[in-house]
């Protein structure tokens, strides 16, 4: 089988990453109050806007595969799903350590973010588990109709949590109270944006590719053996 | 539509009567119910808290105790059908996932909120805790969360059934999806404690009433694909 996907896109995602770590680190000044922790931003909300897209895609795929049974929009879910949670993880890790380094602890629970992407995390992880651990002949189905419960419950959890009672709202709302005022801020935060996500679906593709490339082989064995 | 009804009817009286003969359902809610208080209850003196402590608590406890319990009792809730191929032969004769579906979550509804009032009672005793002045308010607290936690867990319960780590691929589904009514659940239950009535205008009120839609609709849309073999 002849492989079509052509070498110079993983080339150029990685360029893109690269690109973006260099000005992350080298580019930017420190920011004046946190140091030079606030630099997990640029990671911690680009990486938040893949598992979103990922998660996205799950959603769209479950309801894709549920309407048409078509295996190719199960694997597409699949693949969203564990990119989704990679990505999921990295927010969660990076979100903890600028926690940790602003708030001093590791998580509060008085947050709406971070309670929601903390369900989030376990519905991608529960996700992931069923599609390992789940009824073989079944998993597909089970799986769509999780990603589906998923997809729509999380604006729930966030909205429930907004309206629990609480001293003070920590989370900073950086780009929506119009932070970020040193341009090469917004350059950086707009490259680490574009590069994530362009890692993200690539990724997704290539773990769909895995997917549709095991069920080839899959076929050719048991073709083999009658 | 009468005869859609009617077939509902007799679905519903058909889970009522394989839980009264076989009482899977209920003996194992009332198991991890009894020891999960017991624990709950030793625990919170062992600590030794202040009285008042205690009852800004209670509210939490309650919620974990009841939660826990009934999300790992429903693991048996759909194997009688799953191992005898008895969703199957339903499907056959032309009964709908649908009403399978509803047919389930009023039963379990009701199973559910018998096992709220024995929690409250048995905490409410363990953590000694006045309640006789809020029953009414609690129990129709109880009433909403059976109604969204039974819509959740007869759906994420038919998934986990035919899985081989069915123990604990239920809860790790079910559970990340019942924080809004983990959430809602204690803010009214601590409301009706201090109040003594609930507020039906409530938000957390709102947020049960439209995870129960939420998962009402995913379910009635969903689980004939489900169960089907």
């Amino acid at each position: 089988m002849k492989s079509r996907f052509p070498i110079v896109i993983p080339l150029l995602v990685c360029l893109l990453v690269t690109w973006a770590q260099y000005m992350v680190f080298m580019v930017v000044p420190n920011e004046q109050v946190m140091g030079p922790v606030q630099r997990v931003f640029y990671f911690h909300v680009a990486s938040a806007m893949a598992c979103y897209a990922a998660f996205g895609v799950v959603l769209f795929a479950s309801i894709g595969f549920l309407a048409t049974r078509n295996p190719k929009a199960d694997m597409l879910s699949i693949a969203a799903g564990e990119v989704g949670f990679v990505f999921c993880t990295i927010t969660l890790v990076t979100g903890m350590i600028w926690g940790h380094s602003a708030w001093n602890t590791w998580f509060r629970w008085q947050e709406p973010r971070l309670v929601t992407f903390l369900v989030l995390w376990l519905i991608f992880l529960s996700f992931a588990v069923l599609r390992n651990f789940g009824d073989p002949k079944k998993t597909a189905v089970h799986g769509s109709v999780l990603g589906i419960l998923g997809a729509l419950s999380v604006p729930i959890v966030y909205v429930s949590i907004k309206f629990l009672p609480q001293s003070a709202r920590l989370h900073p709302e950086v780009v929506e109270r119009g932070g970020l005022r040193d341009p090469s801020y917004w350059q950086a935060f707009g490259l680490s944006v574009f590069a994530l996500l362009s890692l993200c679906a690539l990724l997704v593709w290539l773990r769909y590719r895995m997917g549709r490339l095991d069920a080839q082989v899959s076929v050719r064995l048991v073709e083999g053996k009658e | 539509m009468r005869k859609w009804i009617g077939m509902l009817a007799m679905l519903i009286v058909k889970e009522l009567r394989l839980e009264v003969r076989g009482k899977e359902l209920s003996v194992l809610l009332l198991c991890t119910s009894i020891i999960t208080a017991v624990l709950v209850g030793a625990g919170v003196s062992g600590a030794v808290l202040q009285p008042d402590v205690v009852s800004r608590l209670f509210p939490m406890l309650l919620w974990i105790v009841f939660l826990l319990s009934t999300t790992s009792a429903s693991v048996r809730g759909n194997e009688h059908e799953t191992e005898g191929r008895g969703y199957e032969g339903l499907l056959l004769c032309g009964v709908t996932g649908a009403q399978i579906y509803i047919a389930k979550v009023v039963v379990w509804t009701i199973v559910f909120a018998l096992n709220w009032v024995l929690l409250c009672s048995l905490l409410g005793v363990a953590l000694n805790q006045n309640l006789a002045s809020v029953a009414g308010g609690l129990l129709v607290v109880g009433l909403l969360a059976s109604l969204v936690l039974a819509s959740l867990t007869v759906l994420t319960s038919a998934i986990a059934a035919s899985a081989a780590l069915r123990g604990a691929i239920l809860p790790l589904v079910t559970l990340p999806l019942l924080f809004p009514l983990f959430f809602a659940g204690i803010e009214l239950t601590t409301a009706v404690m201090l109040v003594g009535s609930i507020d039906l205008s409530s938000m957390w009120v709102g947020i049960m009433v439209v995870s129960f839609t939420l998962f009402g609709l995913v379910g009635i849309n969903t689980y004939h694909v489900v169960i089907s073999e």
